[in-house]
């Protein structure tokens, strides 16, 4: 340090945080978002409560880890022998144990993300060409969060598909 | 009129050269800026700090002026961090080596290191006149000089003296200063402008020049603040009287004129005092200073040294530059100093601290030094040291102060 430097000052500015919302680099809009509100149990999947710990935390670590791309990136990614990450079905399974809940909006793109070799979170998406919009309430429309609706510990939710 | 008679004003513009004893031995100062100063060791500060008033070319023209450095500063922080500290680092650094000369030959050296530290206080201040970049060095205990050096740019950096305790060592032209007296408690600049050696005339006027409100701890008091004196000097000098009372008429504070008076004191010596002149229903009325408003009273004090430091291309160091004043007065004030200059122009500078916040966003983020504590130890940093796009030129600085992310508030 020289004669006139100080560690405090030195300290303080270290101290500031390294990224930026707003940097030309930044990737925070690709990041997608994860939205719990249309959750529901149904007597094929499972209840938060159902899960032990060790399995709820392993579900927030993938959460976590699935947070920092889009979704289109987790499309893309492979997992397993022929499957993605991310599958975006459209329509409700047809081959599926689970029953279409009523307080999901008609216009939901179906999907699932693989958790492991048998667990699926499923959900929704909301139709591409909705990205971006205004609704009329407030707010815009965003394609890159995936709403949760079911627990699937055994791959319930769309029978036949990986 | 020429300017040798001391105070003319042309083209509306007020050109007082000198208004103290202190400033009128025709020792007109050349175009000159204040660079950057630091300080270590020194009242609240264990460890170094800078104040650094260089602008680089990322800054806008709007802010620079297209100046190589700020011509305001302003100084915040917490209660308590060492805001006046900061400032009087300065003043006692141009204090001492302007006059400590004339001192006491027995008296210590007025310096309060950190908390009694038995090392040295260190200072620094680099500053151009003319083309010529200057930096001077002062290491000091009370006892005494520990080391005092000059530094000179014009193309490259060369070192013009060096005092230590063998002595002073100096370049070939300036051999007078090797055999010259100094005391332990005086400047070798100052004892040079006293022995007549021009050649650090330039460094001496520079110190000399900065005005201050805050004490050094006694070597050189500022006359300012004593409405008396002020009051004595605009009796003096007619054209400066017009200047204050044409910004007090500015700052809608019901002044339509502003006259000095004097009576004979018990001593029999003249005291001078202000008389601030009202209109009430057409009819003048005089109000003495007992009864006048503190900010009345406080813009009066204030407009002396402003007007000589605008007038004469100085530095100015004002602490509490709000003290009294509405907040929308801070930019009326700060607006002398913030004019576009023309080739030629004195150039003023003003540092000053404030607890008023807006002043930061006309201030911005290079021309605005914080001042933290941690652990009872005070440091500063200009905000634009602070990393990533967290402030930003075209942002208000008020927002994110007041989210408590850039410091210089208190923890409560």
């Amino acid at each position: 340090m020289s004669k006139f430097g100080n560690a405090g000052k030195d300290r303080f500015l270290a101290g500031f945080p390294a990224v930026s919302l707003e940097a030309a680099d930044s990737d925070h809009p690709a990041r997608c978002k994860f939205n719990f509100s249309y959750f529901t149990y149904d007597p094929a999947g499972q209840r938060f409560s159902d899960w032990p710990q060790d399995k709820l935390a392993g579900l927030f670590d993938k959460l976590a880890h699935y947070g920092k791309y889009s979704l289109d990136h987790w499309k893309q990614q492979p997992i397993g022998k022929t499957g993605r990450v991310l599958s975006i079905y459209g329509g409700f399974p047809v081959r599926s144990e689970f029953k279409p809940p009523k307080h999901v909006p008609h216009q939901a793109q179906w999907g699932r993300f693989r958790l492991d070799w048998a667990g699926r979170l499923c959900g929704f998406v909301v139709p591409r060409e909705l990205d971006g919009k205004p609704h009329p309430q407030g707010g815009r429309f965003c394609a890159n969060t995936f709403y949760v609706v079911f627990l699937d510990e055994h791959h319930r939710f769309h029978k036949g598909a990986l | 009129m020429p300017l040798d008679e001391g105070r003319v004003i042309t083209d509306g513009r007020l050109r007082m050269e000198y208004y103290t004893s202190a400033t009128s031995d025709g020792n007109r100062q050349q175009d000159s800026m204040l660079l950057e100063y630091g300080l270590r060791n020194f009242l609240s500060f264990k460890e170094g700090a800078t104040v650094n008033f260089r602008l680089d070319a990322n800054v806008p023209p709007r802010i620079s002026l297209d100046l190589p450095a700020a011509t305001v500063m302003c100084i915040k922080g917490a209660n308590g961090s060492g805001k006046t500290h900061l400032l009087k680092g300065l003043a006692f650094l141009a204090s001492f080596a302007s006059s400590s000369f004339s001192t006491d030959p027995d008296a210590d050296i007025p310096v309060a290191p950190f908390f009694s530290s038995p090392e040295a206080s260190a200072f620094f201040a680099e500053f151009q006149v003319a083309d010529t970049r200057y930096r001077y060095e002062l290491d000091v205990h009370a006892s005494g000089v520990a080391r005092e050096a000059l530094y000179k740019a014009s193309k490259r950096r060369t070192l013009v003296f060096e005092r230590t305790a063998d002595g002073v060592r100096a370049i070939a032209r300036l051999k007078a200063l090797e055999t010259m007296k100094v005391r332990r408690n005086a400047s070798v600049v100052s004892a040079a402008y006293h022995h007549q050696i021009d050649e650090l005339l330039p460094v001496h006027t520079f110190f000399k020049n900065i005005h201050f409100n805050v004490g050094s701890s006694g070597t050189r008091e500022s006359l300012f603040m004593d409405l008396h004196k002020v009051a004595q000097l605009l009796s003096e000098h007619d054209d400066v009287r017009g200047y204050v009372e044409q910004f007090l008429q500015d700052c809608d504070i019901g002044i339509t004129r502003l006259q000095i008076s004097s009576e004979e004191g018990s001593d029999g010596q003249r005291r001078f005092f202000p008389v601030f002149i009202h209109e009430v229903d057409g009819q003048p009325c005089a109000v003495m200073p007992a009864t006048e408003s503190a900010g009345t009273k406080q813009i009066f004090r204030l407009m002396l040294p402003i007007a000589a430091v605008v007038a004469s291309g100085s530095v100015l160091i004002l602490d509490e530059l709000d003290l009294y004043l509405h907040p929308h007065l801070l930019p009326r004030l700060l607006g002398l100093f913030l004019q576009t200059k023309a080739p030629g122009d004195p150039i003023a500078q003003l540092l000053f601290s404030t607890h008023h916040s807006e002043v930061m966003d006309l201030c911005g983020r290079y021309r605005t030094t914080f001042v933290n504590k941690d652990n009872n130890q005070s440091y500063a940093y200009r905000l634009d040291e602070i990393p990533g796009d967290l402030l930003r030129n075209d942002r208000s600085l008020v927002a994110p102060y007041n989210d408590r992310k850039i410091g210089g508030v208190p923890r409560l």
